[in-house]
């Protein structure tokens, strides 16, 4: 099989555009009620398991919203990737 | 707009049942390989000739969408039925469409929607992000929390094991109502074990959401009478407000000659002489049992192997040496033949 990735959640039916310099949790809020979804609900969603209450995952939150995570980066106030992602650290690829 | 995200690979082979995918079922015109001229065709190099021999097995392995009389039904009584539900506010009307395996059901509704999806975007062009049809299999032995997740993973929504039933059914009912969803096909409902408790709760809750959701259901399956679904007390219910389509096999008769006919008018074969498969009609109908499915099955085989080992051509001889769904295969004269000659 080409391309397709399992693994990446579905984009939500209803994908708000994020407004720039929004905080990330206002847009999740914002994504959560377009698509009658508690925002905690889809809070621990975005972070995954097993800690459903730590940050969320970026790759996840641009799956859902139907956008790339540069995007989201630049849009958002607050998206930062797990510190493993940040070049320098030394979980970095 | 952001479009979902699309799907690789050949769409013959996705799952209907996620948006993105069906989505895609939707919106496809496949385009139909022109037949070169023989010569053309002859001069070609390797690597052209590969590529244009490809070109047609796809083609055949999908060949054409028949209009049959059922797939016509089907279409014009979910129409009807989707406006006169339009501006009811209880009590909608729904299709069962019912009969054997391997004739022509899950076409005839997935038909059905294509047309009520088509017509919508047409209607409201500027309205991309609307789901005028969902389309859901019910799975063996669903239970309530099933059928939901199988709305909620159609439309792309998150599921996880915190997920409760009711959150579930808001989600669904919420987003169907938003984006404006008319008609919701649930096919293979024959899973659905009425006579079980957690099969009786799973009907109740695709009542429940026909209640909610302004749409008009499509029921899908084997023998839906026999199953048990138009039983007691809720079985009546659905009865009532229900009406049916039923599938069948096709008799030998011009109907399906003609329906002969038209497949051997898709085919892309460069010696394929024509008029020679509606004269292999009876033995057609011996080897299939005059299921559409079953034939499509034959044909479409035929085909891709006439391109394959270069014949170019279908013939009866051909088509003895390939097996069609065992159902057909026991009341085939080739089998009736092999078992003479053991």
């Amino acid at each position: 099989m080409t391309g397709h990735d399992a693994s990446r959640p579905a984009p939500l039916p209803i994908r708000p555009r994020p407004a720039p310099g929004e905080p990330v949790s206002s847009y999740i809020r914002r994504l959560a009620i377009a698509n009658h979804l508690r925002p905690s609900y889809l809070h621990g969603y975005l972070a995954g398991p097993p800690d459903y209450l730590r940050a969320i995952q970026p790759e996840r939150l641009a799956a859902l919203s139907g956008r790339t995570v540069a995007v989201l980066e630049r849009t958002l106030a607050g998206l930062t990737r797990p510190a493993r992602d940040t070049p320098g650290h030394p979980l970095a690829a | 707009m952001v479009t979902a995200a699309e799907p690789d690979g050949d769409p013959q082979l996705q799952a209907l049942t996620t948006l993105a995918c069906w989505r895609q079922f939707a919106s496809e015109m496949p385009a139909v390989p022109q037949l070169l001229d023989s010569k053309v065709w002859q001069g070609l190099d390797p690597d052209k000739r590969a590529v244009y021999d490809d070109d047609r097995i796809a083609h055949h392995s999908r060949l054409l969408i028949v209009q049959t009389p059922a797939v016509r039904d089907v279409v014009t009584t979910g129409r009807r039925l989707a406006h006169l539900n339009r501006s009811a506010r209880y009590g909608r009307c729904g299709l069962i469409v019912s009969g054997p395996a391997r004739t022509g059901k899950t076409t005839a509704i997935t038909q059905l929607g294509k047309t009520i999806e088509v017509f919508h975007r047409r209607r409201h062009p500027r309205c991309g992000d609307d789901i005028p049809v969902v389309y859901i299999t019910v799975p063996p032995a669903a239970t309530p929390k099933m059928i939901a997740a199988e709305f909620a993973r159609f439309l792309g929504l998150p599921l996880t094991r915190r997920a409760n039933i009711t959150d579930i059914i808001e989600a669904v009912c919420g987003v169907c109502t938003d984006t404006k969803t008319s008609v919701i096909c649930v096919d293979e409902i024959h899973n659905l074990n009425i006579a079980t408790r957690a099969g009786a709760e799973a009907s109740d809750t695709l009542k429940y959401f026909s209640e909610r959701i302004p749409a008009t259901f499509v029921f899908a399956g084997i023998n839906v009478e026999r199953a048990g679904l138009l039983s007691g007390a809720r079985g009546e219910q659905i009865a009532g407000r229900f009406s049916m389509v039923r599938t069948g096999p096709f008799g030998c008769d011009e109907q399906w000659a003609t329906l002969i006919a038209a497949l051997e008018a898709s085919l892309r074969l460069h010696r394929h002489r024509p008029g020679s498969l509606p004269e292999l009609a009876r033995y057609l109908h011996q080897r299939t049992g005059g299921m559409i499915g079953s034939l499509l099955w034959l044909i479409r085989s035929a085909a891709i192997q006439a391109v394959i080992d270069g014949t170019e051509q279908i013939t009866r001889k051909a088509m003895d040496t390939l097996q069609v769904d065992i159902a057909s295969q026991a009341g085939s004269p080739r089998t009736a033949r092999s078992r003479d000659r053991s």
